[in-house]
């Protein structure tokens, strides 16, 4: 009897705990792909292209870049999209130094010159990977060369150059033909020259080193060169170039210390090196940081290029560098006797030939009309000419691409393709509204309230007239859209649609650049550069929403705060974040900004202005508040909190009208950082976070109130104790007291972390060094079951401290970034969307996060539906959100509010960009997609017409028994 | 209402440093001072002062400082317009622009007749990071280590020192035995029902024997008269 | 008073929100980290098991990566689709993970001791012992095919049919209309038996007449109404 109850109760458990799983598992359909979410793949900005070794079959029209962000990728030239892409480590393990095409595969190497991995060319298949080891070096160079006779003794083989050494590897059998060590320099080149000989360069703080070899053995052929130079290994680069056929080559190096070109023989062992400054061959923004020494395939030119300024240069048999011109943009070669400029000036790009022989330079000849560069690409940085069918050097197709991260391909007379690479760097972003359509404004203006009721009538009367005015133009203008594209009920502008779904993405890259997106699919609609702006050193570029679309006739203007690129201080820069117009001129303040943040007082056109702190506790705001009102509503109201991320000190601020101006007045200060710590993560709440409940309702039909303070804030520091362990300590404290509300301490746990604070919780996701695993650590505030007596929350009154409830868990993974649904009244339940390293975007519901899971339930627990406690996160792979496809590196995540309750969107930044939508409690407000309206009609249908025959034949019956 | 435990016992204290210039200097004191607002610097004057060694997380020590009617008339002031009333602490290893601070409103310190809650948040290495002040609930139990009555001449405070807590980590082995312990449940269910076929079912097999005598009889009943 | 405590309650709080340390940005190494202690490092090696098929075809080199750590190191498949190898790994504990977009693999931890010994384990914390000692080189398992979508909910007709209201209903009247033809084709008496049965049914019971019927075996009391429309229809048939 007692074991049958038992089993009873087990069994209803079960149920129960099943059931509240049910909610868990969710996805959408199959045949919903793609309807409401996107994503797009980047490969970052390219170091190198190269073109494939064997220019026939599928693969001709591939060429291949790696990238400053570890990705090695094909692009296919036609239309601009990767055929294929590797992402490597995201570390120095990563780091591409160089490549090579050698046959079918295209080999890089990577991790410090210590490891070389080969790929088929054309699928991106791994081929295999060959380990050099040695000392954790610098960089390295590869060179192929390709086996000129038919002897079993020559092969293709790719030989590469690290610090530790050189080394030979035959492509077919994958073994090291030979090695040379030489530790102990700090970076190497590998170079083959014209005539089959391998020299390698080395250089060290003080010294070059040439050595040449021979390219089958490996032997030394002849002595060593050595000269003593003061140059930067690390900044600087070095190229071999051959003057004259005869003659042997030269190599040449940039010294990015000194800003000198330096040229050494590599034959002639008795000649001294070539010093020639830059600053004496012509204009070059030395500064510059990328700066990059490419041979050209005619004898003796080469060129120096840096900041869109190219230098063309050649040397002389003798050693000497002379100028032969300087080009704003990029040259490259196009034959083995004519050089390809691309030429920026104006916003227009032109590209022409010139010829180059014994006797001089012939002057460049245009070989195309002026085609528009945009400022948004900034700089000319590279261009590739791609020999192709159709591409010879007077119709050249060039690949180019800018230090604005613009990858674009020029053929045929026009920019085929182009690609914005800087979508790859958003370092913030935010989803906005659009604006209220033209009909959807006199609604709302037809229930202002102002004036007597005939006034508002007759206003009313007004307004619905002009709607239906308006609604005509609208149908009239679709008729003769559809009429002339033969595409009715298209939509012309950009208007919120019905449930607030179609939004517009806002990207800000850490260098300025603006990039507004449609919410649909992920097209640009506008890119923006705000001049002279970038990130500062330690937070990203902040973005704050002024005035919405709500408010039509006004544009949706929006505000980045970011410092100048030169100078350190602040800059404001207003624009529309609907169309991409810059609003008004940028605000240059003359120091440092601190903190900066959105006031809620509204001018008189819906616009909410924001605040700036600096370094001298300025405050200014934009535009300026000048009644006296607002001043008494600031001083009383406004309060500033600021972490200062290098000493920890966090304050807290009240404003003080002085003079014109206003003053920040500090009022509470703590140090949460001691001797080596450093602040981690800062996280307030969000500014509409709408809680929809006061408290849980518990079994007994009590109430468990939650503490929910919004001015709460929490701040995660990180640190070593006194055995050397790290451990990371989380500081929940008000923002307007600067009362400590949480202090937890995570022994032996690191960053990297996310933290998540949203309604009466924090969430916590970090690295536990002891087990190593990541783990989430969920928080939990309550105030016990009083009812509380206000309906409000003000800091100052409230002495009391929360009831905190914690708990932690084990993730199946690596969290790159965390982020809590958001939905518009906050009743549907919350996912917490986690983007793991493996590429996928997984969404937990957050009852699986609750500190108050039981290990064993009793009768009162399960009633309220809580489920037991496990201490790993289950991996359900229904709760993917972007399924298949994969996306890495993702950087941060930004979810908002739609329209309907049921729905929370979400876009996902960081070297590849995915938008879906979430629905953490089913969608339950709208008829679901899979709604069977066809059978169901049948089935009504089929029944009534049962029921209708079946009537009949029924009263034929009766009638027929009657007349018994 | 203060709503967090509170226990009685000594306090003791250990520092690190704070910033690099005074790497290895260890505080030795933490003072304590109240300031009252006015234009943008406050003016402060020390309440009292506490050795490091005798701060320990949990348990609060007390002081007095004895209130000149010029200072009284100042907070009640600051009361009446509505002001906030400060509270610092520093230690003695720091230079004079480094302290922690908070505050409160005056009229909490004057309705709680001059008694001051204050409380010393420390870190792991025993170093306060964040003060807190607030009145004293008539009802608190820590009114009874005062030294005296609350009177208008004396601001009389209470300093309790919190500590951080430690994160709870995955309860993985408590998770693993309550496995084991089911396991064993089903095991020791699954072997203990072994009574006899009838006497666990008996419930359910009386009543479809009656129904088939019902049955049975009522067709035979009316077969054996029609 | 009132009113200011609405008002001070509205402040604005604003943070700074910053990135973790710069392990989200790739690094480049800055200098030359000649002064770092390198430990030797070591390869893990391991093989993926599963059936190769026309199932699995996509397992290959181009979407199959493996992971130590969530991306510190990578090994990639190589050419037969089963071994990989991971390079340049220092002394330490790893979590060893394969990434697939299609399929989902058992991970693994790997020890690798300042000596060059590697050991592997069963990663995870449910069930059993942890420390579950595994093969090295590492044999990870298939274990399912990774499933991203709800099946759709389509409404059929059985759904309908097989309702157990409708089932309650619905046979018991093919069973009353059914078998009296059936049996009627088959045998008269035996359906002029089950119409007697049915018209008894019909006949209102209670209890002492029920009683008297079981425990006597009598004829029923006849009601005269009822009774002679039965007998009309049996007079009918007989004639």
């Amino acid at each position: 009897m007692d074991s049958q109850l038992r089993s009873l109760l087990n069994v209803i458990s079960c149920l129960i705990v099943l059931c509240s799983l049910a909610k868990v598992i969710q996805a959408i359909h199959e045949d919903q792909i793609g309807l409401h979410d996107w994503s797009l793949q980047f490969i970052g900005r390219p170091i190198e292209v190269l073109l494939s070794a064997s220019q026939s079959g599928a693969s001709r029209s591939l060429v291949y870049t790696y990238t400053e962000q570890n990705v090695l990728a094909a692009i296919d030239v036609n239309y601009g999209e990767i055929a294929w892409r590797q992402v490597f480590e995201n570390n120095a393990n990563g780091t591409i130094s160089s490549a090579v095409t050698v046959g079918e595969e295209i080999c890089v190497l990577l991790n410090r010159g210590r490891s070389l991995r080969c790929y088929d060319s054309l699928t991106g298949a791994f081929k295999w990977e060959k380990w050099f080891g040695g000392k954790s070096g610098n960089s390295g160079s590869c060179v192929g060369i390709t086996k000129t006779t038919e002897s079993p003794k020559d092969a293709n083989r790719i030989v590469c150059a690290n610090s530790d050494g050189m080394y030979a590897v035959n492509t077919k059998t994958k073994n090291t033909l030979w090695d040379v060590r030489s530790p102990n320099i700090l970076k190497r080149y590998a170079f083959a020259s014209h005539s089959g000989e391998l020299v390698v360069v080395g250089i060290n703080q003080d010294k070059l080193t040439i050595k040449r070899l021979s390219s089958e053995t490996g032997e030394a052929k002849e002595n060593d060169i050595e000269r003593s130079v003061s140059i930067d290994p690390l900044r600087s680069e070095c190229r071999l170039v051959q003057p004259a056929s005869q003659v042997s080559p030269f190599v040449i190096c940039y010294n990015a210390a000194q800003r000198q070109l330096l040229s050494q023989s590599s034959g002639e062992s008795s000649r001294e090196p070539h010093l020639i400054s830059v600053h004496e061959l012509g204009e070059f923004p030395v500064e510059g940081k990328n700066v990059s020494l490419q041979n050209l395939e005619t004898d003796g030119l080469f060129s120096l290029s840096a900041g869109g300024v190219s230098l063309l240069l050649q040397i002389h048999p003798n050693g000497e560098i002379k100028l032969v011109q300087r080009f704003v943009g990029s040259v490259t070669s196009c034959s083995g006797t004519e050089v390809l400029a691309l030429e920026v000036a104006n916003k227009r790009a032109t590209l022409g030939t010139a010829a180059f022989d014994s006797r001089g330079f012939t002057t460049v000849s245009l070989t195309s009309e002026p085609f528009s560069f945009p400022s948004a690409y900034g700089n000319a940085q590279r261009a590739v000419f791609i020999p192709r069918k159709d591409s010879s050097c007077a119709k050249p197709s060039v690949l180019f691409w800018s230090d604005s991260d613009v990858i674009g391909y020029f053929t045929q007379g026009k920019i085929l393709w182009q690609r914005d690479e800087a979508l790859s760097t958003i370092e913030t972003a935010a989803i906005v509204d659009l604006p209220i359509s033209d009909i959807e404004a006199l609604v709302e203006q037809e229930f202002e309230e102002k004036g007597s009721f005939i006034v508002r009538f007759t206003k009313r009367l007004l307004s619905q007239a002009l709607q239906l005015k308006k609604f005509a133009e609208v149908i009239v203008r679709r008729l003769q859209a559809g009429l002339r594209t033969g595409k009715f009920f298209q939509k012309d502008q950009l208007e919120r649609d019905y449930f607030n779904t179609h939004k517009i993405i806002v990207g800000i890259t850490g260098k300025g650049k603006i990039v507004g997106m449609d919410s649909r699919n992920g097209n640009i609609l506008y890119s923006l550069q705000a001049e002279n702006l970038v990130s500062p050193k330690d937070r990203p570029v902040q973005f704050y929403l002024q005035r919405t679309g709500a408010h039509a006739p006004f544009p949706s203007q929006a505000v980045i705060v970011g410092v100048d690129k030169k100078t350190g201080d602040g800059v404001l820069f207003f624009f529309d974040c609907v169309t991409g117009e810059e609003l008004g001129p940028a605000v240059r303040m003359n120091r440092p900004i601190l903190q900066s943040g959105l006031i809620p007082v509204m001018t008189n056109d819906h616009l909410e202005a924001i605040f700036v702190l600096d370094e001298d506790l300025n405050v200014e705001i934009h535009p300026a508040l000048d009644s006296a009102e607002t001043a008494e509503f600031l001083t009383r109201t406004l309060h500033i909190f600021y972490t200062d991320p290098r000493t920890g000190v966090t304050r807290g601020f009240r404003v003080k009208r002085m003079n014109q101006g206003w003053k920040a007045v500090e009022l509470w200060n703590s140090t949460l950082v001691s001797h080596g710590e450093s602040v981690v993560a800062v996280a307030p709440k969000r500014p509409h976070d709408a809680v929809h409940s006061q408290g849980k309702v518990l079994a007994d039909r009590r109430v468990l109130y939650k503490y929910i303070n919004p001015n709460l804030v929490a701040v995660v520091v990180e640190g070593l104790d006194d055995v050397k362990k790290p451990y990371l300590k989380m500081v929940g404290m008000d923002g307007i007291t600067g009362r400590v509300l949480i202090s937890q301490t995570y022994r032996r746990a690191r960053g990297p972390c996310q933290l998540i604070h949203a309604e009466n919780w924090l969430m916590l996701s970090y690295w536990n060094e002891k087990v190593r695993q990541s783990e989430i650590n969920v928080v939990e505030m309550y105030r016990g079951f009083d009812k509380p007596n206000k309906t409000y929350f003000s800091s100052l009154e409230s002495h009391e401290k929360p009831n905190i409830s914690t708990a932690s868990f084990r993730l199946p993974g690596f969290v790159d970034a965390m982020k809590d649904s958001v939905t518009v009244e906050g009743i549907t339940y919350k996912d917490i969307i986690v983007a793991l390293s493996s590429g996928s975007i997984m969404r937990i519901p957050k009852f699986l996060l609750d500190p108050r899971r039981p290990m064993i339930p009793t009768q009162a627990e399960r009633e309220e539906g809580l489920i037991p406690y496990a201490p790993e996160l289950p991996m359900v792979t229904e709760n993917i959100i972007n399924y298949y496809k994969k996306a890495y590196r993702i950087r941060g995540m930004v979810t908002e509010v739609a329209g309907l309750e049921s729905l929370s969107l979400v876009f996902a930044f960081g070297l590849d960009l995915c938008f879906t939508r979430v629905t953490p409690s089913a969608l339950f407000d709208v008829l679901s997609d899979s709604f069977d309206y066809w059978i169901l009609s049948v089935v009504m249908l089929v029944l009534t017409v049962a029921s209708v025959i079946v009537r009949n034949l029924a009263n034929a019956k009766a009638l027929k028994h009657a007349w018994k | 209402m203060m709503e967090y435990p509170l226990k009685y016992a000594q306090i003791c204290m250990v520092l690190g440093s704070l910033f690099q210039a005074y790497a290895q200097d260890i505080a030795k004191a933490v003072s304590i001072s109240h300031c009252l607002e006015s234009e943008i610097k406050l003016q402060c004057e020390k309440l009292t002062e506490f050795s490091i060694q005798s701060l320990r997380i949990n348990q609060t020590q007390t002081f007095s400082h004895t209130l000149t009617p010029a200072e009284r008339n100042q907070i009640e002031r600051a009361s009446n317009k509505n002001e906030l009333y400060f509270i610092r602490a520093k230690l003695d290893n720091e230079r004079d622009s480094t302290y922690i601070q908070s505050f409160c409103k005056a009229t909490d310190i004057v309705d709680s007749s001059f008694v001051l809650g204050v409380i010393l948040n420390v870190d792991a290495f025993g170093r306060p990071y964040a003060v807190e002040v607030g009145p004293v609930d008539p009802a608190d139990r820590r009114l009874l280590l005062l030294p005296e009555e609350p009177s208008d001449g004396t601001l009389l405070g209470l300093v309790t020192v919190l500590g951080s807590q430690s994160a709870p980590t995955p309860d993985v082995e408590g998770y693993r035995k309550k496995l084991q312990r089911e396991q064993a449940e089903k095991k020791a269910a699954e072997s203990s029902d072994n009574r006899s076929f009838l006497s666990k079912y008996w419930m359910y097999i009386v009543p479809v024997v009656l129904f088939m005598l019902f049955s049975g009889g009522m067709q035979g009943g009316p077969q054996g008269g029609g | 008073m009132d009113l200011l405590h609405l008002l001070l309650s509205l402040t604005v709080v604003t943070g700074t929100n910053f990135f973790s340390s710069a392990q989200n940005v790739p690094a480049k190494d800055p200098s030359p980290s000649a002064s770092s202690s390198d430990s030797d490092l070591y390869a893990v090696e391991g093989k993926l098991v599963y059936v190769k098929s026309h199932d699995t075809k996509f397992i290959d080199g181009v979407r199959t990566k493996i992971a130590l750590d969530g991306g510190e190191y990578f090994g990639f498949l190589n050419e037969d689709r089963e071994s990989f190898t991971v390079y340049g790994v220092p002394p330490g504990s790893y979590l060893v993970e394969v990434y697939h977009p299609e399929f989902l693999f058992e991970a693994a931890r790997v020890d690798i001791s300042s000596k060059g010994k590697i050991r592997a384990r069963r990663d995870g914390s449910e069930g059993g012992a942890g420390q579950n000692q595994l093969a090295y080189p590492l044999r990870l398992k298939l274990q399912r095919k990774a499933t991203y979508f709800q099946a759709k909910e389509a409404m059929r007709i059985t759904d309908m049919l097989m309702n157990p209201m409708v089932l309650m209903m619905v046979l018991p009247l093919l069973v009353m209309i059914g078998i009296p033809k059936l049996l009627s084709q088959v045998d008269p008496e035996a359906s002029r038996e089950m119409q007697s049965t049915l018209n008894m049914a019909s006949q209102p019971m209670d209890l002492s007449s029920m009683m008297s019927q079981l425990l006597g075996g009598g004829a029923p009391p006849p009601k005269a109404i009822q009774s002679r429309k039965p007998e009309r229809r049996e007079r009918k048939r007989s004639a």
